[in-house]
């Protein structure tokens, strides 16, 4: 078997939790699949009581999910990595809590995403959502950004499925950069956005790798950007909220595919692969494209 | 130690150049390149000379950049910096900086880069000369925060006045390199296996010219050893270069990478790259 599978759980008890996830997990390890949980503390100890295995591999779902691109990443390393027989197995439950809206809108829009990136992937991913502590709207989603339902062991088709495409192209919401944001105009070359994002990275708190890494990333995006327009291009960078934010604005740009930098790059380089690494680095990344042309957007918290 | 030549790029806060030129269009290339480095840095930049503003507006710029540069206080021309020039006065000069990189910085910019096309009149030579020699000594001291770049047009200088300017000042840029920036990347061949010492950035607008030199060095049914200690930055495209490398050596030989930096360690992670059987990584921490 093989092919990906991600459903997701929408749950109101411990029992129902556990109906969908020790038949889930007891299945794949009794076939010899990798089963990974990623759950809260509290349904990580309620499963290793009801099916103690030492060959699952659990996470704090708390440490795991950090940040959209980073994390989805996180599990196409793991699930590439499996070239056995079947399917790697995971329960993902994603972190809704203390949530901003735009990051709340970010991890549904993951959500979504995950169906593109992990298309051609072996992997059975399996969603938990607790209808005792999430907001209806996240519940509603579930059934929009999930292909089918898994309740017990019997499985469902979302009727309200929505395609990605459509789910993850409507438009973000942007606010504009403030007026004393740091700006460079123009870039000469790729250089010159790496020295502006380092400099002005740091003066906003973000040192060594943190700020290497939004430098990095702006690269990343340039390079896409400049490739894909005239070569025009402005950078604005500024710092809010214990967040630093990262603009690169391109006036002659039109980019029409919303999964840029989630679709698995290969050896042989295809237009925007680099943003695979932006969407990494970064806490968040937005795209935003209008009659101004289009603008990336990074965001990296500030170190502590 | 007077320094013969460094990018316009290279010139910092605290520096206190020259540039001889000859050739007009050689001092707008340049007013291009201290404004380019200077928002690249987040620098005020103030432009000094009788037709500094003209020449902004010669500039390769959309008109709407300046503009709005102008219109936020980062770019500033003036027609003459009081005091230096003719009957220069090196009191007058030192107030007028202080002053200028003061409302500079507490604009929010990092820095004050004041580029000058120097007037001058051969009279008042030994005046301008200690003026010159006040500014260094205030720039390495005190003014820190200060880049200034001064343009002598060398076709009004005899030889000897030229070069009592030029000893005036701590670094001398001459006027046409001044333009590039200093390369990014060296490249130094091993000496005691088949590789590459590896110093720099790689980019996709350099990572053509490594691509060329890692093909000369290579030596087919050898092993290729890049030495990336130096190497501070590698893009997408250039740590993809070096996975297509070893994705092409046959098996039993290998592309070892010694102490690559974070940033190459972690794209070859995330691309899947350091899966590659002829791809070998010694050293370096993720």
């Amino acid at each position: 078997m093989s092919g990906f599978v991600h459903q997701a759980c929408v749950y109101g008890s411990d029992e129902e939790f556990l109906s969908m996830a020790v038949p889930f997990v007891t299945a794949g390890t009794s076939a010899g699949e990798p089963v990974v949980v990623v759950a809260t503390p509290h349904n990580i100890d309620l499963l290793r009581r009801a099916q103690p295995d030492d060959r699952v591999e659990y996470i704090d779902c708390f440490s795991w999910y950090t940040a959209p691109g980073r994390t989805t990443l996180n599990y196409f390393d793991r699930v590439r990595s499996h070239t056995g027989p079947g399917r790697m197995r995971v329960i993902g439950e994603v972190v809704w809590e203390g949530r901003t809206p735009a990051q709340t809108a970010a991890w549904k829009r993951y959500e979504s995403t995950l169906n593109v990136t992990f298309a051609d992937t072996a992997s059975w991913i399996v969603c938990p959502y607790d209808t005792r502590t999430l907001p209806a709207d996240v519940i509603a989603d579930a059934r929009r950004t999930h292909p089918a339902h898994l309740g017990g062991s019997e499985i469902t088709s979302c009727a309200e499925y929505v395609d990605p495409g459509t789910f993850v192209g409507e438009a973000v919401t942007m606010s504009q950069p403030p007026a004393d944001a740091a700006v460079l105009p123009y870039a000469l070359d790729l250089h010159s956005v790496r020295r502006f994002v380092t400099i002005w990275s740091t003066v906003h708190g973000l040192h060594g790798e943190r700020g290497d890494s939004l430098a990095a990333a702006a690269t990343e995006v340039a390079a896409y950007l400049s490739e894909m327009g005239d070569g025009r291009l402005s950078v604005r960078l500024w710092s809010q909220s214990r967040t630093v934010t990262c603009d690169v604005h391109a006036p002659s740009v039109d980019i029409a595919d919303p999964f840029v930098g989630y679709r698995p790059p290969a050896l042989d380089p295809h237009p925007g692969d680099g943003l695979w690494l932006a969407r990494y680095l970064c806490d968040h990344l937005d795209i935003r494209c209008d009659s101004s042309g289009s603008t990336i957007r990074l965001e990296m918290m500030e170190d502590l | 130690m007077a320094r013969s030549y460094c990018s316009g790029f290279a010139v910092r806060c605290g520096h206190h150049a020259c540039v001889p030129y000859a050739r007009r269009e050689d001092l707008l290339a340049l007013f291009g390149v201290h404004l380019t480095a200077a928002l690249e840095c987040g620098e005020k930049i103030l432009f000094v000379g009788e037709d500094a503003g003209s020449m902004l507006e010669q500039l390769p710029l959309a008109t709407s950049a300046t503009e709005s540069l102008v219109a936020r206080g980062q770019l500033a021309t003036r027609p003459v910096l009081d005091g230096f020039g003719p009957a220069a006065d090196p009191d007058r000069v030192v107030a007028v900086l202080r002053a200028e990189a003061e409302a500079a910085t507490f604009a929010g910019y990092l820095g004050l880069r004041v580029c000058v096309d120097v007037p001058w009149i051969e009279s008042d030579l030994a005046k301008l000369l200690a003026c010159e020699q006040r500014i260094t000594a205030l720039l390495a001291d005190e003014l820190t925060e200060v880049a200034l770049i001064c343009h002598y047009d060398s076709g009004l200088l005899e030889e000897s006045i030229e070069l009592a300017v030029r000893a005036a000042h701590p670094i001398t840029l001459d006027a046409v390199r001044a333009q590039r920036r200093e390369p990014l990347l060296h490249l130094v061949p091993l000496r005691e296996r088949i590789g590459l010492h590896v110093r720099g950035e790689i980019d996709r607008t350099n990572v053509e010219e490594f691509a060329a030199v890692l093909r000369s060095v290579h030596r087919a049914g050898e092993n290729l050893h890049l030495e990336l200690e130096e190497l501070r930055y590698a893009d997408v495209a250039a740590v993809r270069l070096l996975a297509q490398t070893a994705n092409l050596f046959p098996n039993g030989h290998r592309l070892v990478l010694h102490s690559p930096a974070p940033i190459v360690l972690t794209t070859l992670k995330i691309y899947g790259w350091d899966r590659l059987p002829t791809l070998v990584i010694e050293g370096g921490d993720i």
